[in-house]
């Protein structure tokens, strides 16, 4: 009496498994005859990404990533992805490259694999301008709030200061709300997200404090696709040297493009 | 892909921690919820215009309303009028008032399924109406929604997935937090699934072999 809908549950299973593993190494014969990439970027982490007034994509990322998928030749299709789910949705094949701010560290590097850095930023911690903080044992004892799975996560996940609460939300608006409505003494985010929360809320009593660590931002792609890797490389180099990456640079964050050490 | 387990069973205590959390979270939750409800039905009988339109409005503006917005609106709107909480004290919170609104409903259902002879009944030998209600109505009542109200704990202990927005410390954030470290998305939010699977039976079933304890005189009801 049981047996269909249980025969159905395991069709059902043995499908989801067959679509994972028939995913197969990528080629760039095989984007530019699809004619389409599909590129997964963050449009909650401005002037990187963000949603532009007609509710699109837009950004720094977004707009790179355009240029890439024209330069390939191909049309882009970009696909709005979280802190959280960026890496799987690269892994199970529903994107073909990400340009979301990616930092790149070894520890991820055993999941994606890493283009060269085509963009910078810095971890810091931003409070309230009376307290004072200007150096990392003044963090002992604070409540640090934090977007979850962010370079702030990683970075508090291997050095927690001493006897601090770290409050985990599921982005870094809310962290920043949290600290802006007293929940939290203090709040890390990127230079970058601090700048733009500025911009946005030009009374909210906070400023940059602490500078905790710097990070390239890579493009990723999945560990087997070396010939897309390859090509992006040359994408990244190409408009490094045409002055293409630093205009685009300048046009967002405000400021000149960083030295960025080459992968 | 293949699915490996390795990397989320070796911290098992961590998901097995936030388990415990969200259960610990769930039945303080359920019992202030459920207590709560109790007094704004007994406060219903009383027949007072202003109070029950009001009380109508409280469970209309809860059950109305999605509870991730509730919680934001608990721990981040809140401080503003001076009431800061703790991210599980929030939780806490925002879960007892949802449950409470729920409950209220469910119990009135119940209430108004009690025949008029048993009011009738307790008035004609002189209790108050509140004895009536506590002593008459609502045990009956109580009995009659009892399976409603385990369901409504089980959806509350479900739903509380969703504050980790909050940050609040219950088995998914534990999951999201374990699957940011290891990446092993799908095995981490597997083992979750069958954390919750587990214990939104086993406390559905505990529920319910209570049921006999609780209501003492249902079986000699239900006979009859």
């Amino acid at each position: 009496m049981n047996a269909r809908p249980l025969s159905k549950f395991a069709f059902a299973v043995c499908l989801l498994f067959a679509m994972i593993s028939s995913l197969s190494a990528q080629t760039i014969s095989s984007l530019v005859s699809a004619n389409k990439i599909k590129i997964g970027v963050l449009v909650d982490f401005p002037p990187f990404g963000l949603m532009n007034r007609n509710q699109e994509p837009d950004g720094f990322d977004i707009e790179l990533a355009k240029m890439m998928a024209a330069a390939l030749g191909v049309q882009p299709e970009i696909i709005p992805v979280s802190n959280a789910n960026r890496i799987p949705y690269l892994q199970s094949g529903r994107i073909d490259v990400l340009v979301a701010s990616l930092g790149i560290t070894p520890e991820r590097a055993k999941q994606v694999m890493f283009t060269t850095p085509y963009a910078g930023t810095a971890v810091v911690v931003a409070g309230p301008k009376s307290r004072a903080l200007t150096s990392l044992d003044q963090l002992a004892n604070l409540r640090i709030a934090i977007g979850r799975g962010s370079a702030s996560d990683a970075y508090f996940t291997r050095l927690p200061p001493k006897g601090a609460t770290i409050l985990k939300f599921d982005g870094e608006a809310s962290a920043f709300q949290a600290a802006n409505s007293g929940q939290a003494d203090v709040f890390s985010t990127s230079n970058i997200t601090v700048a733009s929360l500025r911009e946005a809320n030009p009374n909210a009593d906070f400023e940059q404090k602490l500078e905790l660590s710097t990070q390239g931002n890579g493009m990723a792609v999945r560990l087997d696709a070396f010939e897309l890797h390859q090509w992006l490389n040359t994408f990244i180099y190409s408009v490094k040297i045409n002055g293409q990456l630093n205009a685009l640079y300048e046009k967002w964050v405000k400021s000149p493009l960083p030295v960025l050490p080459n992968l | 892909m293949k699915l490996q387990f390795d990397d989320v069973l070796r911290n098992l205590d961590v998901l097995l921690w936030g388990a415990w959390n969200t259960l610990f979270l769930s039945a303080s939750a359920g019992f202030c919820g459920v207590a709560f409800a109790i007094v704004l039905c007994w406060v219903r009988t009383f027949e007072n215009k202003p109070a029950s339109t009001a009380i109508a409005c409280y469970v209309e503006l809860i059950r109305n309303t999605p509870f991730l917005v509730q919680a934001f609106f608990v721990f981040f709107g809140f401080p503003s009028i001076g009431l800061r909480l703790k991210p599980d004290h929030a939780a806490m919170l925002v879960m007892s008032i949802n449950v409470s609104a729920y409950a209220t409903e469910i119990l009135r259902g119940g209430i108004e399924a009690i025949e008029k002879g048993y009011t009738e009944a307790a008035k004609s030998v002189g209790l108050s109406n509140s004895q009536t209600f506590f002593y008459v109505v609502l045990p009956p009542a109580t009995q009659s929604v009892y399976p409603s109200l385990v369901s409504q704990f089980i959806l509350l202990l479900l739903g509380s997935s969703v504050l980790s927005s909050i940050s609040a410390s219950e088995l998914t954030s534990a999951a999201n937090d374990l699957q940011n470290k290891n990446f092993k998305t799908s095995e981490t939010y597997l083992v979750a699934a069958g954390i919750y699977l587990a214990m939104s039976t086993s406390v559905a079933l505990f529920l319910r072999s209570l049921e006999s304890a609780l209501f003492p005189f249902a079986r000699t009801r239900r006979n009859a």
